[in-house]
């Protein structure tokens, strides 16, 4: 399997009065196309900020990311949104849906930022909420979905536009089991069918244990505990 | 205090403390209008104050006997009685003439003293103090326009004067603006040499000013005047007192200040709705501290006492700031809203607390009101439905909103009935209903109308266009209440401006052509032919002149019109229209200004006595068709049957008449003539002064067009106070956007992160912004020029007025559009910028 996404030597600073945190430190690893990988550690780790400097939601303070060709460290703000809207998708923890856009709205803006024809991608969404058997949840508002519904109804907005990549930080934190249960399945599939690179932060070792890699980060060292 | 409710004042104290900032917008919301309204209140205050402090200065006496005619023996009589009761005395006579001097002539209002003038109040002269015969002071309006100086000649009817004085100031002025007809002052012995008061020629007004003596008390004075009162049965003699003055001009500011209170009333209004959207969501983001407190076991009713605290506060907030603004405005731009309003007094801000009370009061009772629903709702939550998400928002029932708007409403009322009248706060009331209506139904439907065109935008060039689009349609509530608080204060102000363009295009501009302007009047009947030939002879064609008797109504139906010492309130104008004098015409024809409404007009053959009334004349003096009417014509009286009501177009500008009766009865009465043209340049306007006022000193020539200039200027003066209290609307407007956007911009941050994640860019986030701002813009000028047209058609119907929009409105228009724009993307500019994973942490 060919590399995705590759680090190199990737440092992360904060500075807080007037003191440097170092949150990622020189961390390397690569990513294979189509692998599911678990990004694991204790609170406060840095876990999500390794996720948001990989996804170019924020740049590294030193060190190299690379995604296929693109160098994602060196690229423009303009770059990395069109990287992002084109090959890249996100699931949040609190869900993070536009409130006021309905299920089916927020499931085909992505599309619509890269300039599909709304109509078109109003079937798209309708089509992927239909797989996750949202159907008759298509126009309501966020405040009107229940936890696991608004987390199905982001996994079909990550995964509208058909991405080289998934992002998920801590994406069934905020559910029951029984939803937790259907949203990790639903993103197992999207997975197995698509072979979309699955990248998901976690602190639940069940979870971690279903992914086909984990890393774990402790004082912003990463570990492959799949290495070990 | 019990332990419980100290610990409910502490929590409310602590949630006042925590969230201040807000609090603070929300207040502010509210205290422009309350600082206007504190401003109005200490100004009318100050200015009455000082009127009835220098109600003798504004009369120049304790008491005035006047009429426009000659006093006869037995008036004479009284008169010296009441010198030899102690009363000081002075005579004065007025009159308007035509001046010439220096190859000019020009209007003047004349006024011829003696040497004990004034009684009160202070007669600034610069250069010689005393005035002898032959001699004039002139007003400094004079010498400025005319070059006119002390040692320069006049000529006053057939008298030549020496001008040994400027005028600097005069007892009895209360408004400025300068007038059409400048001051002169003669000496009373210099009257009869000009040759101008003569029965028949000028209208000239008599009048005694009486000074009581130091023996007398203020009820001597009072009953000097219901002697007097009883004493003179004539209508036509006047007898005013200093009390009547203070109260004439009392009830002039209080006209012009309810136009003031109005308007910070709407600023009120708008602050009322920006505070309550404001609180209204601010509430709604308690709900989980609301659930955390039931959790913690404090009852429904103490969250009710808790919040209905704060909001309370808020309240108390706004009256404290809106009457430190008020203080503030009413120090800092008392002197400039003093020149607006053209007032000649010498008055001093000051300060009284019950209208610091009265604010605190009306904003805390308008908090109230407007939240106690909502905080009734909250209250009324279960912990557990706020804690299983249920109840993201809390919302209030249809029939509660109704509740609110209708207590809001009736709040309003009250304080308008209690601060002017019952009729000024039904009607503001019932606009006020009506804007509002029209405002809420044509937002819901340019928000159904942009909701169906998202259905037509689906092309993804219009990308941002529907998502700029989307964003204004979703946030429903935001948008209304930007909406509404931008769109009144701009209706206002564009119904101000509206008004004043169509005033003054279709009154004052001297290209119309339909509107004469010369007026000439006090034309005696020999000299019709010689003056009606000199107009011709400049304007190529001949002109009419129409007779003008004047005459006082003497009896209704038999009923005689007596003097009344005491006139109610209610009763005064009707009172004074009966009793004032009037000038009437004879003829047999209309002329194309007025139309019959009622009845018929004569026949010329017809000889019968008929009597035709103007409508506005007939309503204000309570008369009707078939009421038979006396009137006094110099002491001959002439009576006749309503038998016809006319309408006039009064800014036809043409001569016209309260009442006409046929010429066979007046014919023979004392009468003088006017006429009205139209010349087409200032030299030929010029050339027929000079020649007229050369040949017939007692012919008065007014040039309409510089008349109307003055009444533009003063009309101007008026309208920009109104339109700085109107700015200020707006401004509080815009303080709701900017507060709005501002208490939204958390959740802007996040929305512009996860839309920047999903790989929108910073100029497309820009654009959708900018898109929502400008319609927003866009509506707010479609309906504040909708509704400013609306209210400026009703006025401009009443007024027979035509509707003009000029070349400013446009530029209205594209403010209108652009204010929130530029405002919105100033608020919003940090979160364009914003890191993207800061804002995901936050």
């Amino acid at each position: 399997m060919s590399v995705i996404l590759a680090l190199k030597n990737v440092c992360k600073e904060f500075s807080f009065a007037d003191e440097n945190l170092k949150i990622l430190n020189d961390i390397s690893c690569e990513l294979l196309f189509g692998e599911t990988v678990a990004i694991t550690g204790p609170s406060g780790s840095g876990k999500s900020t390794l996720l948001g400097v990989m996804a170019g939601l924020e740049p590294p303070t030193s060190g190299e990311i690379v995604f296929g060709d693109r160098e994602i460290h060196n690229s423009s703000d303009d770059e990395l949104c069109f990287w992002r809207r084109s090959e890249v998708g996100f699931i949040f923890q609190n869900f993070r849906l536009v409130k006021t856009l309905s299920a089916i709205e927020n499931v085909a803006f992505p599309l619509e930022i890269q300039g599909e024809n709304a109509a078109e991608a109003q079937k798209k969404a309708r089509e992927l909420l239909a797989e996750l058997h949202l159907e008759h949840r298509l126009h309501h508002f966020p405040h009107q979905l229940s936890g696991g519904e608004k987390q199905r109804v982001a996994i079909a907005r990550a995964y509208v536009h058909n991405p080289k990549v998934i992002f998920a930080d801590e994406p069934t934190g905020n559910l029951d089991t029984h939803s937790a249960e259907k949203v990790l399945q639903s993103l197992l599939s999207i997975n197995e069918t698509h072979k979309t690179t699955l990248i998901v932060v976690t602190h639940d070792i069940a979870i971690a244990q279903r992914m086909s890699r984990q890393l774990e980060l402790i004082a912003g060292k990463l570990q492959d505990d799949s290495e070990s | 205090m019990t332990p419980k409710a100290k610990g409910i004042t502490q929590l409310t104290a602590r949630i006042f403390y925590f969230y201040w900032k807000r609090i603070l917008f929300f207040a502010l919301c509210m205290a422009l209008g309350i600082a206007f309204l504190f401003t109005i209140g200490n100004l009318t205050h100050a200015v009455t104050e000082q009127v009835s402090a220098q109600a003798r200065e504004i009369l120049s006496a304790d008491i005035e006997i006047s009429s426009y005619r000659k006093f006869n023996d037995a008036h004479q009589k009284i008169i010296a009685q009441m010198t030899t009761e102690g009363y000081t005395t002075t005579h004065v006579i007025n009159f308007a003439s035509m001046i010439a001097a220096k190859d000019q002539s020009f209007l003047a209002s004349v006024k011829a003293i003696d040497e004990s003038f004034p009684l009160y109040g202070e007669l600034l002269i610069d250069g010689k103090k005393q005035i002898g015969a032959g001699e004039c002071w002139i007003a400094e309006s004079i010498e400025l326009q005319f070059d006119l100086h002390t040692g320069d000649t006049i000529k006053l009817g057939k008298a030549q004067l020496q001008i040994t004085g400027i005028i600097k100031k005069e007892p009895g002025r209360v408004f400025g603006g300068g007038g059409f007809a400048p001051r002169i002052i003669i000496a009373n012995s210099t009257v009869k040499t000009t040759a101008l008061v003569e029965a028949g020629k000028s209208r000239v007004r008599y009048a005694y000013l009486f000074c009581r003596s130091t023996t007398h008390s203020d009820s001597d004075v009072e009953k000097t005047i219901d002697r007097l009162q009883t004493a003179i049965k004539e209508t036509h003699v006047r007898i005013t007192s200093y009390k009547n003055t203070q109260r004439n001009v009392s009830r002039i500011m209080e006209r012009q200040s309810y136009f003031f209170l109005l308007i910070s009333i709407v600023t009120l209004v708008v602050g009322s709705v920006g505070m309550g959207a404001s609180t209204y969501s601010f509430l709604n983001e308690q709900l989980e501290e609301v659930g955390v407190f039931r959790a913690l076991g404090i009852e429904s009713h103490k969250i009710f006492q808790l919040y209905l605290g704060l909001c309370l506060l808020i309240g108390i907030l706004a009256g404290v700031i809106g009457a430190i603004l008020g203080y503030v405005l009413n120090t800092a731009g008392f002197h400039y809203i003093i020149h607006l309003l053209q007032l000649n007094l010498q008055i001093q801000p000051s300060v009284h607390w019950w209208y610091f009370a009265e604010g605190i009061v009306l904003s805390v009772v308008l908090t109230l009101v407007v939240n106690y629903h909502k905080i009734k709702s909250l209250a009324s939550v279960s912990p557990m439905e706020i804690f299983r998400g249920e109840v993201a928002n809390k919302n209030i029932s249809f029939l509660a909103k109704c509740t609110t708007f209708v207590v809001t409403t009736m709040v309003f009322f009250l304080y308008v009935w209690y601060k002017s009248n019952l009729p000024t706060a039904g009607y503001f009331c019932l606009a006020l209903i009506a804007v509002i209506a029209v405002t809420f139904v044509m937002i819901v439907i340019f928000l159904k109308l942009l909701e169906i065109s998202l259905h037509y935008l689906t092309s993804p060039k219009f990308f941002v266009l529907r998502c700029g689009v989307r964003q204004l349609v979703r946030e429903r509530s935001r948008t209304f209440v930007f909406l509404v608080s931008l769109t009144i204060g701009f209706s206002l102000i564009n119904t101000l401006n509206l008004v004043y363009t169509s005033l003054t295009t279709e009154v004052f501009s001297l290209s119309s052509t339909k509107v004469p302007n010369i007026f000439l009047a006090d034309v005696l009947k020999k000299q019709v032919p010689a003056v009606g030939k000199i107009i011709e002879d400049s304007s190529g064609s001949a002109i009419e002149f129409s007779s003008l008797i004047r005459a006082r109504l003497k009896s209704i139906n038999g009923e005689e019109i007596k003097r009344q010492v005491q006139v109610p309130d209610e009763e005064l104008e009707q009172y004074r229209w009966r009793t004032r004098e009037y000038n009437l015409t004879y003829k047999n024809t209309l002329n194309d200004s007025e139309k019959v409404i009622a009845g018929r007009f004569w026949q010329p053959q017809d000889d019968k006595p008929h009597i035709s009334l103007e409508r506005d004349f007939a309503s204000r003096a309570n008369l009707k068709m078939g009421d038979v009417l006396s009137f006094d014509i110099q002491g001959v009286v002439v009576t006749g049957k309503v038998t016809s009501i006319r309408k006039i177009d009064w800014l036809s500008m043409k001569p016209n008449f309260f009442v006409v009766m046929p010429p066979k009865i007046l014919d023979e009465a004392p009468q003088t003539f006017i006429a009205s043209f139209k010349l087409d340049s200032k030299n030929k306007i010029a050339q027929v002064q000079k020649k007229l006022s050369q040949k017939f000193t007692n012919v008065v020539v007014i040039n309409v067009t510089s008349v109307l200039e003055t009444v533009e200027k003063l009309l101007g003066y008026f309208l920009s106070a109104l339109q700085v209290v109107a700015w200020f609307c707006i401004l509080v407007g815009v303080i709701i956007l900017i507060g709005t956007l501002g208490t939204g911009h958390r959740e802007r941050f996040s929305q512009v992160a996860l839309m920047k994640t999903m790989g929108c860019n910073k100029r497309q986030i820009i654009y959708i912004d900018a898109i929502e701002f400008l319609c927003i813009g866009f509506v707010t000028a479609v309906l504040s020029f909708s509704i400013s047209l609306g209210l400026t058609a009703l006025h401009n119907y009443y007024f027979e007025l035509s509707t003009t929009i000029n070349s400013t409105q446009y530029v209205y228009f594209a403010f209108i559009v652009l204010l929130p724009l530029v405002i919105g993307i100033i608020v919003n500019s940090k979160i364009y910028g914003a890191d993207v994973m800061k804002n995901f942490r936050k």
